[in-house]
């Protein structure tokens, strides 16, 4: 079983980006499992997304503490104990960062370190926007590093959620995040 | 086809009503349940389900239109949680005596002032006096599943009560895994159109009704309609298998208790991370096993009195707290009173988790089971029931 917690704040997409991942597992032939954690505020709050992917009936119902992979979705979280909290030796980050992955440092040695300015990728696509819409690069960012879900697999369940030019273009930053997203290994 | 997806509990319930073919849904949003009714609202508006919504402006009323809806003759659902089903409280009474086989979701939120907007069983049972069947789900298939199952329980002409199906906020309501959804002819084949045998308020079509007696009487009546109940819940179980491929073992699920001397017992979401507790533990030789409680009401007394023959100790895992009750979570109390007759009863163990929404970690589970089976060692309870929580056993979001 892999499991990949997901920091965002609210507004960001965390919830429906891990869902989008999910179901582009599930396609793949895989079980899955989306558990989202969030107070009664919505925008701006902090959120905290489990995801759990498995070759077999996932039944564990509880939040990761261990994670195999975190994805951090905005720079100013990297900081905080509760997203490193417990992250694995040999484990995966994927942020949405400016800064090169080597700079990168969570306190812990990981395998694979991957950045993406999601930021601005969705400055590109979506313009300017209050809160920018980073989940769908973020998306394409995960699939290139992790290698969890082919990135075309994503495009059937982004397709699910939006319709119309708002899913073209979320697809494209999608691709956008896979392209280019730069990725560290140890 | 049978279409199979990732959905979160919410949806999953949305579907249950729909291919149910409710008729009339009156609701009133509340996280943890919001999702469910706006996919009903949504699906209604699609034109994919044909029924009544009803915009009303808070559960008392939603419970009350429920009531309206179904003494004309409709199927009726709706749904809430926590402070919501505290102020729907009033009109909640009335459909068990009034034998009107109304359908609820109680997506499970604490209650205030303690509780946040995450999960403990005290809104649903705190309703375990009214009449209502409750049956508690773990996941967004068993959701789907049991509420096609409790219209077929609840229109029995035998029955005639309301049924609540009961999951977790967050745990089962947004977390999205995967699920079967069964094909619209075969739920209609299992799940006839709903006609009320005696009961109906509509001009002219007003049948034999019973003459109305005492409030004893009345309650009497209800109380034996939750005793058939029991049966009818196995029986529409078997059904479900035949026609669907799936079943839950009726009101208790007995898991992995080969060899067991000692059971867990547990309600909801947390069950299905004991179960790979469970069998972890099997597997470096500890005897324990998993009993899951699926219904709480009618509780069921006798196949509890049965199968406890076979444990010398049930650690009871209490999502809820009764404070200043006789000892302990109303599971086990409840429990107590099923087996006090019995003459080689097994010890009971009590513990608290999960309160107000924190998680059930693999580590409090592990714990629960170490102590239970040390207590089953030395024969002797040290509390009437332990607050894990309160205990450090590593991080607990």
């Amino acid at each position: 079983m892999i499991e990949i917690r997901f920091h965002g704040m609210g507004g960001q997409g965390a919830v429906l980006g891990a869902l989008i991942l999910a179901e582009a597992a599930f396609s793949e032939g895989k079980y899955a499992q989306k558990i989202p954690v969030y107070g009664g505020m919505r925008r701006g709050g902090d959120v905290t997304v489990f995801l759990r992917l498995d070759n077999k009936p996932i039944r564990r119902t509880c939040g990761i503490y261990e994670p195999d992979c975190i994805i951090v979705m905005d720079p100013a979280l990297k900081k905080q104990n509760f997203v490193r909290a417990g992250l694995k030796k040999g484990g995966l980050a994927i942020l949405n960062d400016e800064a090169s992955p080597s700079e990168i440092n969570l306190g812990v040695e990981l395998s694979k370190i991957a950045c993406v300015d999601a930021t601005g990728l969705s400055m590109e696509i979506f313009g300017q926007r209050a809160i920018p819409i980073v989940n769908t690069p973020m998306l394409g960012a995960i699939a290139k590093a992790t290698g969890f879900v082919k990135v075309e697999s994503l495009y059937e369940p982004i397709n699910h959620q939006f319709s119309g030019r708002i899913c073209e273009l979320n697809i494209k930053a999608a691709k956008l995040g896979y392209e280019k997203a730069s990725v560290w290994e140890a | 086809m049978v279409q199979i997806r990732m959905m979160e509990g919410n949806e999953a319930a949305a579907y249950g009503a729909m291919l149910s073919r409710v008729q009339v849904v009156p609701a009133y949003p509340i996280t943890p349940q919001t999702e469910l009714i706006s996919f009903i609202a949504q699906f209604i508006t699609e034109g994919k389900m044909k029924a009544e919504y009803i915009k009303v402006e808070g559960e008392h009323t939603a419970m009350a239109a429920a009531i309206g809806a179904s003494a004309a003759g409709a199927r009726v659902f709706t749904a809430s949680s926590s402070q919501g089903i505290v102020f729907m409280e009033e009109p909640l009474w009335m459909p068990p005596g009034m034998r009107l086989p109304i359908n609820m979701c109680i997506v499970n939120r604490s209650i205030a002032p303690t509780g946040g907007l995450r999960p403990d069983h005290n809104d649903s049972l705190l309703q375990r006096d009214t009449g209502w069947i409750q049956l508690y789900c773990e996941n967004s298939q068993e959701v789907m599943d049991t509420i096609i199952m409790g219209y077929k329980i609840a229109e029995n002409k035998n029955i005639y009560l309301p049924v609540a199906t009961c999951y977790d906020g967050y745990f089962v309501s947004a977390t999205a895994s995967r699920v079967e959804i069964p094909e619209q002819k075969d739920v209609d084949a299992f799940l006839p159109p709903y006609e009320h045998e005696w009961y109906s308020l509509i001009p002219g079509v007003n049948k034999e009704r019973p003459a109305r007696g005492s409030s004893a009487k009345n309650r009497y009546e209800v109380q034996q309609a939750n005793e058939r109940a029991k049966k009818v819940i196995e029986e529409v179980d078997e059904d479900f298998n035949e026609t669907f491929g799936r079943s839950y073992d009726g009101m208790i699920e007995e898991y992995n208790c080969d060899n067991a001397e000692a059971v867990l017992m547990t309600m909801g979401s947390m069950t299905g991370t004991v179960r790979d507790v469970i069998d972890d533990l099997k597997k470096s030789g500890k005897k324990i096993g998993l009993l899951k409680l699926r219904c709480f009401r009618p509780f069921p007394t006798e196949e509890l009195q049965k199968i406890s023959k076979k444990y010398h100790i049930i650690g009871v895992v209490d999502r809820n707290t009764s404070t200043g009750s006789a000892g302990g979570g109303i599971v086990s109390l409840e429990l107590a009173r099923a087996l006090y007759h019995l003459e080689d009863r097994p010890l009971i163990a009590n513990f608290h988790v999960g309160l107000g929404g924190t998680d059930v970690t693999p580590r409090q589970i592990e714990y629960m089971a170490e102590k239970t089976l040390g207590i089953l060692k030395t024969g002797k309870i040290p509390e009437p029931v332990d607050w894990v929580e309160l205990k450090d056993l590593g991080p607990v979001m």
